[in-house]
C-alpha cells in the first residue's frame, strides 16, 4: 500500500473509532490504548501502536465524562497522537522515541481542540434534536440518528487529517530534538496516570493494596530470578 | 421475555448517547430505545424533555419505564431513577471500572504482551458494562422501580471489590516501571529512578492541587528535553 493510501486508511479508521465516543456503543475502542493499537495494526506495526497507546493512555486515564461535563478529549488525543505518529513513521521512519515525543505533544494539543470540537458537535446535535420534536414516524427518527453518526464520523476524520498534516509539518523539526529514551518517556506519562489514579481511587484506603501490588511484582521477579 | 426482545433492546441501547446535546441530553437516544418497541413504527418519547443517566444503566431504566408507563407521575419517577443511576453508575463505570481495566491492560502491554493487554481491557470493561445493558432491561421490566435498591447495592458491592484491585494495579505498575528502568534488576537503583520518582512526586502534587494533567505532562517533557540537551 502506498504511504498516501495508508494515511487515508488511518483517517477513515479514525472516523470509525470516533463513533465509539457517545455515538455507538461506547465499547472503549476509542480509548488511546486501543485506538493507537488498532491504528498501528492498520499501519502494519501493531506493537508500536500498543506501546504508543501505553504512553498516551495514562495522561487521559481519568478524564471522566460525568453528567454535562465535557472533559479533555481523551479519544481525540489518542487518535490524533497515533495518526501523527504513524504519518511520520510511514513518510520518513524516524526513531520510535522521537516520533513518540512529537505524538505526545500533538495528542496533548488535540485533547484541548478535540474538546472544543466536541462542544460544537453537541450544539449541532441540538439543532438536529429540535427537528425530532416534529416527527411522528420511526423512519425519520432513524435518519436523524444516521445524520448524527455521520457528524461524529466526520469529526474523527477531520481530527485525523489535522494530526496527519501536523505530523508532516513537524517531521523536519524532529532532528532538532534530543533523543529521549523510551523508558524516560514512560516515566513522564505513566507517573501522571499513576499518581492521579491513586488520588482519585482514595489514597489513604488504597495504600495497603498499593504496597501489596508493588510487593507482588518484586516477589514474582525474585521467584523467577532465583 | 424472548431473546429477540432483549437483543432488539440491546441494539437500540447502543445508540442511547447518539445525538447527545445540551438541551435534551440523552432525550433523542432514549426516544430511539422506546420507539424500537413500537409495532406501529411510531415515535415514543421519554416522559420528560430532558433525559440523562449512565448509558449502561439506561437499559434498566428503560425496563422500569416500559413496565410502569401507564401509571401516574412518570416524570417524577423517571427523574429520580435517572439521577440515582447516573450518580452510582458514573462513579462505578467511569471512575473505577474503566480505569481499572485500562491499568490491567497497560500492565500486560508494558510486560510485552500487547494483544493480551488490549483483550483484557476490552473484555474486562465490556463484560460488566455491556452485560448490564443486556440484562438490565429484563430486570427493570420484571420488578420495576422496586429493583432500584438491589441495582444500587450491586453497583456498590462491585465498587468495593474493584477499588482495592485498582490500588493494587497502580502499585504493580509502579514496581514494573522501576524494574524496567533498572534494566531488569533490583540490586542497584538505576539513574533513571531519579527521574521517575521525582516525576511521581510532582504528579501527586499536581493531582492533590487538582491542576490539569496536561500541564504536568508538558512540564515533564520540558524537563526531559532540558536533561537531554544538558547531559
Amino acid at each position: 500500500m502506498s504511504p498516501q493510501l495508508t494515511i487515508a486508511v488511518l483517517c477513515i479508521l479514525s472516523g470509525v473509532l470516533m463513533l465509539d465516543k457517545y455515538s455507538f456503543g461506547e465499547f472503549g475502542v476509542s480509548q488511546p490504548l486501543v485506538a493507537a493499537s488498532v491504528l498501528g495494526f492498520a499501519a502494519g506495526d501493531f506493537v508500536s501502536g500498543a506501546l504508543l497507546g501505553v504512553l498516551l493512555q495514562p495522561v487521559w486515564l481519568l478524564q471522566l465524562p460525568i453528567g454535562r461535563k465535557v472533559p479533555l478529549d481523551a479519544q481525540a488525543a489518542g487518535i490524533s497522537g497515533a495518526v501523527a505518529f504513524f504519518t511520520m513513521r510511514i513518510l520518513a521512519n524516524p526513531a520510535f522515541e522521537a516520533a513518540a515525543l512529537a505524538a505526545i505533544v500533538v495528542a496533548a494539543a488535540a485533547s484541548v481542540w478535540g474538546g472544543w470540537f466536541d462542544r460544537y458537535v453537541r450544539r449541532l446535535n441540538g439543532v438536529l434534536a429540535r427537528r425530532l420534536e416534529q416527527i411522528s414516524h420511526r423512519r425519520r427518527l432513524l435518519f436523524l440518528h444516521i445524520a448524527a453518526l455521520d457528524i461524529s464520523f466526520l469529526r474523527g476524520v477531520l481530527l485525523a487529517l489535522l494530526a496527519a498534516g501536523i505530523g508532516i509539518v513537524i517531521l523536519p523539526l524532529l532532528k532538532l530534538l534530543p533523543l529521549i529514551s523510551l523508558e524516560r518517556l514512560f516515566a513522564a506519562t505513566l507517573s501522571v496516570g499513576l499518581a492521579s489514579g491513586l488520588v482519585l481511587f482514595g489514597i489513604k484506603k488504597r495504600l495497603l493494596p498499593f504496597f501489596v501490588g508493588f510487593t507482588a511484582w518484586v516477589v514474582v521477579w525474585a521467584l523467577v530470578r532465583f | 421475555m424472548g431473546a429477540g426482545k432483549v437483543l432488539r433492546n440491546f441494539i437500540a441501547q447502543l445508540f442511547v448517547q447518539n445525538l447527545w446535546n445540551f438541551e435534551s441530553e440523552q432525550g433523542p437516544g432514549m426516544t430511539v430505545v422506546l420507539s424500537a418497541r413500537s409495532r406501529k413504527k411510531a415515535v415514543i418519547r421519554p416522559p420528560q424533555s430532558t433525559f440523562n443517566t449512565n448509558p449502561y444503566l439506561a437499559s434498566f431504566l428503560t425496563g422500569v419505564l416500559v413496565r410502569e408507563w401507564n401509571e401516574n407521575g412518570m416524570e417524577g419517577v423517571s427523574s429520580t431513577l435517572e439521577s440515582s443511576l447516573a450518580a452510582q453508575g458514573d462513579d462505578l463505570y467511569w471512575r473505577v471500572l474503566r480505569p481499572t481495566a485500562l491499568l490491567a491492560g497497560m500492565f500486560f502491554v508494558v510486560i510485552g504482551q500487547p494483544l493480551i493487554g488490549i483483550l483484557i481491557f476490552l473484555l474486562g470493561f465490556n463484560l460488566f458494562a455491556q452485560g448490564e445493558r443486556l440484562i438490565g432491561y429484563a430486570r427493570g421490566l420484571k420488578r420495576g422501580r422496586k429493583a432500584l435498591s438491589d441495582v444500587l447495592a450491586s453497583l456498590g458491592r462491585m465498587k468495593r471489590i474493584l477499588l482495592p484491585l485498582a490500588g493494587g494495579l497502580v502499585g504493580l505498575l509502579c514496581a514494573v516501571m522501576l524494574f524496567k528502568l533498572n534494566l531488569g534488576t533490583w540490586v542497584v537503583p538505576a539513574a533513571e529512578w531519579f527521574i521517575f520518582i521525582p516525576f511521581l512526586a510532582l504528579a501527586f502534587l499536581f493531582a492533590f492541587l487538582r491542576i490539569s494533567p496536561l500541564l504536568n505532562l508538558l512540564l515533564n517533557l520540558a524537563i526531559l528535553i532540558i536533561l537531554g540537551v544538558v547531559l
